[in-house]
């Protein structure tokens, strides 16, 4: 091969990036395999094993519903399916955020030691806590049904929005994970940020009209990500705001989530 | 067949503010020299100015002192690091065996460990079907092929991993020291099948402080100094003129 023709062959940036992102999903055997591993890891030598992701989701959502109930003016039954579904919503985007930003960080050994695609990890990390929720998913929907308030057809239209979280959930830990490998104090700033932002996420209250609540709730983007799954549940339709919403989040995370990762992917390995 | 080219490779690492916004940083020599990189961060010189050209038969083994960029030049090759310029041509299935024991799950058998290996390696089902049997069988498990990871000793999962890492020999074979497992008996197999392995392998390149390892090994040296090419050449030629 001539130098010309190898010049034309050598892969541009974005090339890469793509190549990676599709050949670490091809992959799906390995990641879907160390995501399982990694949690059954994570509850090993337990008796109750992976059940008890569905028992710690299911005794904090009572002990939310017990608490804060008495806080809000609507019935115990619609406050309990709002809590439920807004609390597993929330579980899977907080832990997609805060796990996320250490994605690339935590895979240091494998990063260095192996050469696979970066997106492997995303992907290995994403099934780990899809697969977790899923377990709480099923919690979840055996308490909305047990409180009584739902909407049987609502309850299937609801899971559109799993796949629609994955969407964002790629491109989001793409990002985070790689900023947070350049900053590390970075990461910190999520871990608390996270925190805070539960309590400004309309999950343990309910924004009554003309409060500063329903102002936080207007201007929170989470709220429309959590109504995206809740909301069907409750009302038996998915609103148009939050399709509108996760639509526009979601594109412009991945915008930004590529150039990032198309720039900086190479030095990945150098910063760790 | 195996090529392997490294022209003019440069590998810089960041350097890193101390205090706000400092990055724990575990390559940071002491007696390196810093530079300015192209977009003005200082940055710490690794390796530069490498070259050579290797080509099926080749065994090339890397010389130098602790931290003389060794492991940075192996990692470059195996596709992990960036060279920050300069180029590497190859052709040929590269396999890095720098840590045998890297992704052994402990909840997950032993079987299921080379089975996620053979993933890693980016085998299909079929390959790892039809290395399973010989794994199991040099890695002298018997029974305990099917209990977990953790249930084993250190040396059982020693063997285990050199038995897994050493399956199929690759088009070129990157090692960062030699590896070996096991008790005095397992040792003499491992070599013997270590040999074996190197053999069959069309290119190797191996760092090792271990010169009449390298001198049994290889016919082609390369040595660096704080990161800097010195010289490159037959073995003995580089390992006398020190």
């Amino acid at each position: 091969m001539n130098e010309a023709a190898r010049k034309q062959l050598k892969p541009t940036e974005w090339n890469v990036a793509f190549h990676d992102l599709a050949s670490g999903f091809r992959q799906w055997r390995l990641w879907t395999a160390l995501g399982y591993e990694d949690l059954r890891h994570a509850y090993r030598r337990t008796l109750l094993g992976l059940v008890w992701i569905g028992v710690s989701f299911g005794t904090f959502a009572l002990v939310k519903i017990l608490i804060f109930s008495g806080l809000n003016d609507q019935s115990t039954q619609l406050f309990s399916t709002w809590v439920v579904a807004g609390f597993l919503s929330w579980q899977f985007i907080s832990a997609t955020i805060t796990s996320g930003a250490n994605v690339f960080i935590a895979s240091e050994g494998w990063i260095k030691g192996v050469r696979l695609p970066m997106s492997t990890y995303v992907y290995q990390n994403i099934f780990k806590i899809g697969l977790q929720d899923l377990i709480s998913l099923v919690v979840a929907i055996a308490l909305i049904v047990l409180f009584g308030y739902y909407n049987p057809i609502g309850i299937l239209l609801s899971l559109v929005a799993i796949p629609m979280y994955v969407l964002t959930a790629v491109p989001v830990q793409l990002l985070l994970g790689m900023l947070c490998v350049f900053s590390r104090d970075l990461q910190q700033f999520i871990n608390t940020g996270i925190r805070l932002l539960f309590f400004a996420t309309p999950i343990i209250w309910m924004p009554a009209p003309n409060t500063v609540l329903a102002q936080v709730s207007y201007y929170n983007p989470f709220s429309y990500f959590l109504s995206l799954f809740r909301t069907p549940i409750l009302e038996g339709v998915i609103p148009l705001d939050a399709i509108l919403v996760w639509f526009f989040t979601t594109l412009t995370l991945w915008g930004v989530a590529l150039f990032v990762f198309k720039s900086y992917r190479s030095q990945l390995a150098h910063w760790l | 067949m195996a090529l392997l080219v490294a022209n003019q490779l440069r590998v810089d690492f960041p350097v890193l503010r101390r205090g706000l916004g400092a990055v724990r940083h575990k390559r940071q020599p002491v007696d390196r020299k810093f530079v300015v990189d192209s977009h003005g961060k200082r940055a710490v010189r690794a390796l530069d100015g490498v070259s050579f050209r290797l080509e099926a038969g080749d065994r090339l083994g890397l010389v130098g002192p602790n931290g003389a960029g060794k492991s940075t030049l192996l990692l470059t090759l195996a596709g992990i690091l960036e060279p920050t310029a300069g180029s590497i041509e190859s052709s040929g299935r590269i396999e890095a065996l720098f840590n045998p024991r890297l992704g052994f799950k402990p909840e997950a058998t032993g079987r299921r460990n080379i089975y996620l290996r053979g993933l890693v390696r980016g085998w299909d089902k079929r390959q790892i079907e039809a290395a399973m049997d010989d794994i199991i069988d040099f890695s002298e498990l018997g029974d305990f092929i099917d209990m977990p990871l953790r249930s084993y000793s250190q040396g059982m999962a020693a063997r285990l991993a050199f038995a897994a890492s050493t399956a199929f020999a690759p088009d070129i074979l990157l090692m960062d020291e030699w590896i070996g497992a096991g008790d005095k008996s397992f040792q003499a197999k491992a070599a013997d099948r270590m040999n074996d392995f190197i053999s069959s392998t069309g290119i190797v390149v191996i760092a090792s402080h271990n010169e009449n390892l390298l001198r049994g090994l290889c016919n082609k040296a390369l040595r660096l100094e704080n990161g800097q090419f010195v010289g490159y050449g037959d073995i003995n030629e580089i390992l006398e003129a020190k």
